[in-house]
This record gives structure tokens, sequence and C-alpha cells, in this order.
């Protein structure tokens, strides 16, 4: 129950981060847009190469000979790892500029 | 300042708001309800068809149809109401064809003029035909609907040639009262005392009891012990072994033989499940709830306590009240902190399901967690990678390999694999073990995020 609480807990926590770094990045976004124009060009660059690895990593996975089973618990650890300092870092970041932009 | 006032009486408005509805909230709560009271009993619940029709001609006004003629194909419609007076249903048949039905002159007067209609009883709109809206269909629903307008009005029904059987079968089902066989079960190590604690209706022919001790399961050995009570009178039966038991208790006829249902009332089996252990403890069935395999549970505890049961111990009533509050309010907070499976499984997902235009620049942070997420579920299919080559117009084919290192290498391969989990594992194991040593340092607020 208290498992329960403190996840719930941490997930609105990130939630309304999220979304005050979602409102604030918004303008700043839309600026970029407007004056660099190869901005967007760039972000989706950045997701086309993922996704040509995401293409060919079944290919590589099978190449190595890696077992998946271990792919996928390095996997999951590195999500672990990586994800929830990153969700702390959003939490920490969103409190920053509420406190800068508070009337 | 004025902001201040403005927060202030935004702070009452919520506070007073979140008082009405918790005031409201308990009344809610406390207060009996309404609509039970409005059922009723029928006096003659299990009349024929051809009773129905008897009383319908017989109640009917001068010039209604006889019962010939009702059966006839040309009445198609029925009105039906409920006397609540009598506690009975009343049918009237008709034609769909013009006609009028006078009872007695006004006000006792309601006409089908070739359109369907409703009759008030109370003739607020006048005496005569009042258009209603919607047909009705003879359903069980529909009978308790029009029990519960207590007489107020009549309804047209359709007629069809199975409504009379309609009538009987919803009549029986929905009036015939279930009664079952009340115990006291007392346990005392092996011995079981079954007393006969029934209170039926007064009209219930004088009864015994039949009751089966069933101990042990099915999986083990089942232990059968049988016991005929007198109306108001205890058995005993001393059971074998320690195991998990039941009860099932029927009435029956003086004679011994099981009582069959009647028109009146379906009985039904009384049934108890207990562990004999060597303990002493006591069962009674009275109050109990039963499912429709005739298992009975004790009721569930109310939630809240009836404080109007205190009557005038005001000290009584108060502590009631506010024992209430607290779990109303217990409840309350509990259903605010109460976490949402799909929500959160929407959060841990957050960032597997990134896109580029998702969040903006943060796209950049998250766009590796797509990969590594398609790696964790497994949801990459191995496609071979075809090459062309510059010039001269070929392809380099790069088949799949798994199937063709496990046919060429066999154990060596399998050996391989070991090697490589093992030593993926151990390096995951550790990177944990590195995780938890430095939750402990709570000055490294280091971001490995800044690392991708």
């Amino acid at each position: 129950m208290i498992a329960d609480f403190f996840t719930f807990m941490f997930t609105m926590l990130v939630l309304i981060a999220f979304t005050i770094v979602k409102i604030i990045l918004y303008p700043i976004d839309a600026l970029l847009s407007a004056l660099i124009p190869d901005y967007d060009g760039a972000l989706e660059a950045v997701q086309s190469f993922f996704d040509i690895i995401t293409d060919v990593i079944g290919w590589v996975i099978s190449f190595s000979g890696i077992p998946v089973t271990a792919l996928s618990l390095l996997a999951a650890y590195l999500i672990f790892k990586y994800t929830i300092p990153v969700q702390v870092w959003f939490i920490k970041l969103a409190g920053k500029w509420y406190a800068k932009l508070k009337p | 300042m004025k902001g201040f006032r403005c927060i202030r009486l935004k702070e009452y408005s919520v506070t007073f708001l979140f008082v009405l509805s918790l005031v409201s909230s308990l009344a809610s709560s406390f207060l009996p309800s309404q609509e039970a009271s409005a059922y009723g009993g029928i006096s003659d619940p299990f009349a024929t068809n051809e009773e129905i029709l008897d009383f319908a001609v017989a109640h009917g006004p001068s010039g209604f149809p006889t019962k010939s003629q009702l059966k006839g194909a040309d009445y198609n419609w029925a009105v039906a109401s409920y006397e609540p007076d009598e506690s009975t249903f009343l049918f009237y048949f008709g034609q769909n064809d013009d006609f009028i039905i006078e009872n007695g002159g006004p006000p006792d007067t309601f006409s089908i003029n070739g359109k369907l209609c409703r009759w008030n009883k109370d003739l607020s709109g006048g005496p005569g035909c009042n258009p209603i809206e919607n047909e009705y269909s003879l359903t069980s629903e529909f009978l308790y609907a029009l029990k519960l307008t207590s007489g107020e009005a009549s309804y047209v029904i359709e007629n069809d040639p199975t409504l009379y059987f309609y009538i009987q079968e919803i009549l029986l089902t929905t009036t015939r009262e279930t009664i079952r066989p009340d115990i006291k079960v007392e346990v005392n190590d092996k011995t079981v005392t079954l007393t006969d604690v029934s209170s039926p209706p007064d009209d219930v022919t004088p009864y015994a009891l039949h009751a089966v001790v069933t101990v042990g399961t099915f999986e083990t050995s089942v232990e059968f012990l049988e016991a005929d009570i007198a109306e108001g009178e205890e058995a005993e039966v001393t059971v074998s072994n320690y195991a998990p038991s039941s009860v099932q208790v029927y009435y029956t006829e003086l004679d011994g033989t099981r009582r069959p249902s009647s028109n009146l009332y379906d009985y039904r089996e009384t049934v108890v499940t207990f562990e004999i252990d060597g303990s002493s403890f006591v069962i009674d069935t009275t109050g109990t709830v039963c499912d429709e395999n005739d298992l009975c549970t004790p009721p569930d505890e109310p939630e809240y306590e009836d404080c109007f049961a205190y009557g005038t111990d005001l000290i009584g009533g108060f502590q009631c009240i506010v024992g209430n509050i607290g779990k109303f309010l217990g409840n309350f907070f509990a259903s605010l902190f109460k976490p949402d499976p799909a929500f959160t499984k929407q959060m841990v997902d957050l960032f597997k399901n990134f896109t580029t235009d998702t969040y903006g620049l943060t796209a950049v942070l998250s766009a590796p967690f797509g990969l590594l997420s398609t790696i964790q579920e497994q949801t990459y299919n191995c496609v071979a990678i075809n090459l062309p080559f510059p010039f001269s117009g070929g392809t380099l084919t790069l088949p799949c390999m798994g199937s063709t290192y496990a046919s060429k290498f066999g154990a060596a391969f399998t050996l391989y694999q070991v090697i490589v989990t093992a030593g993926i594992s151990y390096y995951v194991l550790l990177g944990i073990l590195k995780q938890v040593k430095n939750m402990k340092d709570p000055e490294n607020d280091r971001i490995e995020a800044h690392q991708l």
C-alpha cells in the first residue's frame, strides 16, 4: 500500500513536471522552428537514425548470436538506470523553472 | 491585499463545497432507501389464464368483451394496471379499432379511441383518453414499474398470442417466496450439534429437517453423516477426522421425504462450510446471505453504522456520527491515493513512446529509449539486409544468422550463448549494486541522462 502510494505520487510528479516542461519549451520550440528552419529536420534526423537502427537491430542481434533474453535484461536495466534519473531531473528542472517564473 | 483576499475567498469556497459534498454524501449514506416500500404482494399470483380472463370479464365495464371474444384474434391490445388496495394486476383486453369502454361514467371513464391511451385515476387531465408516447411490452421490469405506480396509471400493452403465458410465467417468477431452513451448528472437537432455528411463515405446514454433514475433501477422503431434525429440535453427529467440512440442510415432510416447492414457496437448501480442527465454535445461519448455489455466508458488515438506532441517546448518537465521518474521510482519502494501474503503466511507458514531436527538444534525450524499449520487449524482427553494390548493379544479401549458427556450431554456439548471458547478467547485477550504493549517498545527484 505504501509502495503504491509512493509510486502514484512519483508518477503524478513526473506528469506535472513533463507538462510544465512541455508548456515552457513549446514557445522555445516554436521560436527555434521559426528562426532555424532546419531545426525540425534535425530532430527528425535524430529520430530517423534511431528508426534505422531499430530496423536493423534484429539482424545485428542475430549476427552477434547474443541470446535475446540476455539483451532484454540488459535493455530493461538500461531503461531503469536512465529513466529514473531523467524523471528526477525533469522534476527538478520543472521546479526551478516554476520558481523563476512564478509571480 | 486584494489578491490575498481573493485567495482566502477561494479557500472558503473550496472548503464550503467540500463540506457540502461531505454532508450530502453522509446524508445519502444514512437515510433509508425510499424505494423498497413501494413493492407489494399480489393476492392471487398464480391465477391461470382462464382465471385472469374471468377476472377481466367480471370486473370489466358493461359492454366489455366476452371471454370468447377476448380469445379471438380481434382483440390485440390489453390495458394493464395495478390495484394496490387489492394487490392485483388488472388486464383489460380490447380491440385495436375504435371503441369506448364505459365504467360507470365519469370520473371512472377511460377511452381507447383508435389510439393508445393512458388513463390517470386522479384525472388531472380531465376524464377521457390521454395519449401515451410509448408502447410497452409485458416483461418483469414492466410489471415492477407498474407496481411502483401504485394504481396511479394504466398502460396499454401489446396483446400478442403468447401474452397469457407471459403473465403466468412472470407472476410465478416474481412472487414465489424463497425460504430456507436456518440451523445452529455447534462444533466441539469432533462433535457437531445441529439445532433447528428456522422461522418459516405461519402458513408453512409442519416440517422436519434433514442434514448432511460432509467431512473432508474429494482429494483425500470424504465422510458423509446424515441426521433428521424435528421442528425446533436438535441432533448430534460425531465425525472421525479433522478436515474442512460442510452442512447441507433442507426441509422435509414429516415422513422424511424432501419437501417440494409449491406455488407459494420455493423451498431451497442451506449450506454452510467450516473447518473441524479440534476447536469449539458456533455457526448460526439466521440472517446469512445465500448465493444461487445455496451456500450461505454472513452478510457483509454495513460500512456505516445506523446512528438513528441510538434514538434519544444523544451521546451515543454523536459518537456514532463522529465515527461515521471518520470512516467517510478515511475512505475518501484512500480513494484519492489509490493508484490507477492503467495510469501508472502509462506513466512508466512514457519514455518508451517518445517521438520527436512529443516534447520538442526533450526528444533528443528520449530518442534512445525507443530503441531500448524495442530490444527489451523483443518486438523487433530479423530481416535479411540487402546492400546494392555501386556501379555493378549487384546486391549483397546478409541473411539472419541465428539458425545458421545453431546448425553449424551446435554445442559450441550454446556454450557461447551461456557465457555471453552470464557476462551480461553479471554486468547488470553489478550495475544494480552500484545504483543501490549510490542511493545511500544523498549528496550524489549525478544525472546519468547527461551521458546519453
